[in-house]
């Protein structure tokens, strides 16, 4: 466990570089929520949330840190597991930030619990949608599987449209609400088997 | 007296190259250079023994223990070095510190920040900021910071100015004194290998040529030269290579050989001689 700590703390410190544009994210995001600008916060905080998971692979790839992974001692599953806790954590502070900002510009009277259960479901969604595109980088790298990284969005975008042209979007709402445990529990084993391709991939990867 | 670390049959199939038995052995205590033109091989046995990329054969030892299996056990003790770093190049010096304790147990922050001071190195620099000789004394100073008892170099001299060059090898030689420190030294510049090493191993288009201890390598060959009508079917059968000029020709010849032609000019050869006149040969230049 120890291990995997010091691999999450190893992509925190990997994607310092990238800290000031994060942070400017936020102002950026911050800027349209002030001027009521809705969907343009909402597309660009999705826009940082997806490039945020990109920085760690294009560092890797741009200094080319297997060799330093080739010659540290630590094991290529720590790694991994590191990456994901990273991935999970940076979008759990989007997550919070987001929520924190949404409530402080909300023009309606918010009922906590409800917006909870809703925005905790559009993060396991997110999270299961992300677990499908990191094997992908592990496999093609961030040069090549760029386009992986947009993937989610827009598969997220396709249920979504779909759903809603077939009049099934508020019954299937209404379903996943009555069975909220199924999201959680989905996205625990999407992330493992998610987890153990990118492992197989990266085992055999030759640095 | 045991091994540093023991190679034995080593492969490796690329598509267009194989890296076919290879074997060696370092002896603890040691300076070994490893070497052979562009494209022999070095670089992928560093990284069999490494375990950076799966062998097709053979096994590797490193301290006696193999090397896939005590991966983790055998990269706490072995510092590495390669012709360029292995750092993002925005981190600073002190982002170096901060990423490699993470990574070694026995990371010494203290010997760190000591050596960095020792090389004059600027702990708030980047990692960018560094000229080639500063990044090499770098990663010397990471691998001494986690107590490596192995120190594997790969072409690290390549790029390097002459007095950078002479304080590594100075620093190679301090490393080994105490009879428990090994050195892996892969490089093309044999002048450094003529001062320092103890053991070479030289490979060429994948196959070993020769492993062992350096003056016999050294001894194993002499340079022979000519004239024109000197370089007769039999002469050519024996040399190994050579090289025509226009008042006659100049190559390389097992010692035991050269002492068949007294007629040639024979003279101790550098083991720069060795690598050219070889690769001429086994290539039919």
């Amino acid at each position: 466990m120890k291990d995997i700590l010091n691999a999450l703390r190893f992509n925190f410190i990997l994607v310092k570089p990238y800290l000031r544009y994060y942070l400017l994210g936020f102002v950026v995001v911050f800027f349209f929520k002030i001027m009521g600008s809705e969907i343009d916060a909402v597309s660009f905080m999705l826009f940082m949330l997806l490039s945020t998971h990109l920085y760690p692979f294009q560092l890797e790839e741009k200094n080319d840190l297997y060799r330093l992974y080739g010659i540290a001692p630590i094991k290529r599953s720590v790694l991994i597991f590191g990456r994901y806790l990273f991935i999970v954590v940076i979008s759990l502070i989007d997550w919070l930030l987001a929520m924190m900002m949404e409530y402080a510009f909300s023009k309606s009277t918010i009922i906590i619990s409800d917006y909870l259960i809703s925005s905790l479901f559009i993060f396991s969604i997110f999270l299961i949608l992300t677990a499908f595109e990191i094997p992908g980088l592990y496999k093609l790298g961030v040069i090549k599987g760029r386009w992986i990284v947009y993937v989610p969005l827009v598969l997220m975008f396709i249920i979504v449209f779909l759903a809603d042209a077939f009049q099934i979007l508020e019954s299937a709402m209404h379903w996943i609400t009555a069975n909220f445990w199924l999201v959680p529990t989905v996205t625990i084993i999407v992330l493992s088997l998610s987890i153990s391709l990118s492992v197989r991939i990266f085992n055999q990867k030759e640095f | 007296m045991s091994d540093a670390i023991n190679v034995k049959n080593i492969s490796k199939i690329y598509p267009g190259f194989t890296l076919k038995d290879i074997t060696f052995d370092l002896p603890k205590g040691y300076i070994m250079g490893f070497i052979g033109p562009n494209g022999a091989g070095k670089t992928t046995t560093i990284k069999l023994i490494l375990n950076m990329i799966q062998r097709d054969g053979g096994t590797v030892e490193v301290f006696g223990l193999e090397n896939i299996a005590h991966d983790a056990e055998i990269k706490e003790q072995t510092g590495v070095v390669f012709d360029n770093h292995y750092f993002v190049d925005e981190w600073t010096l002190n982002d170096i510190n901060r990423v490699m304790a993470l990574f070694f147990s026995n990371w010494q922050s203290s010997i760190y920040q000591k050596k960095l001071e020792q090389y004059q190195l600027n702990p708030v620099k980047k990692v960018k900021e560094l000229s080639k000789g500063m990044r090499l004394k770098l990663m010397l100073a990471v691998a001494f910071s986690h107590d490596a008892k192995l120190l594997i170099l790969d072409e690290p001299t390549s790029g390097l100015d002459p007095v950078a060059r002479d304080e590594l090898l100075d620093t190679l030689a301090e490393f080994i004194q105490d009879g428990e420190h090994s050195v892996l030294f892969s490089t093309h510049i044999t002048s450094d290998l003529e001062k320092v090493a103890d053991y070479i191993t030289f490979i060429n288009d994948g196959r070993l040529i020769y492993t062992g201890i350096k003056d016999e390598f050294i001894d194993s060959f002499r340079l022979v030269k000519g004239g024109k009508e000197d370089l007769t079917p039999d002469v050519k059968a024996h040399l190994i290579g050579y090289r025509e000029y226009g008042s006659g020709f100049e190559g390389i010849m097992y010692t035991e050989y050269a002492n068949y032609f007294p007629n040639l000019l024979s003279e101790k050869s550098s083991i720069d001689n060795i690598i050219v006149f070889t690769y001429k040969g086994t290539n039919g230049l």
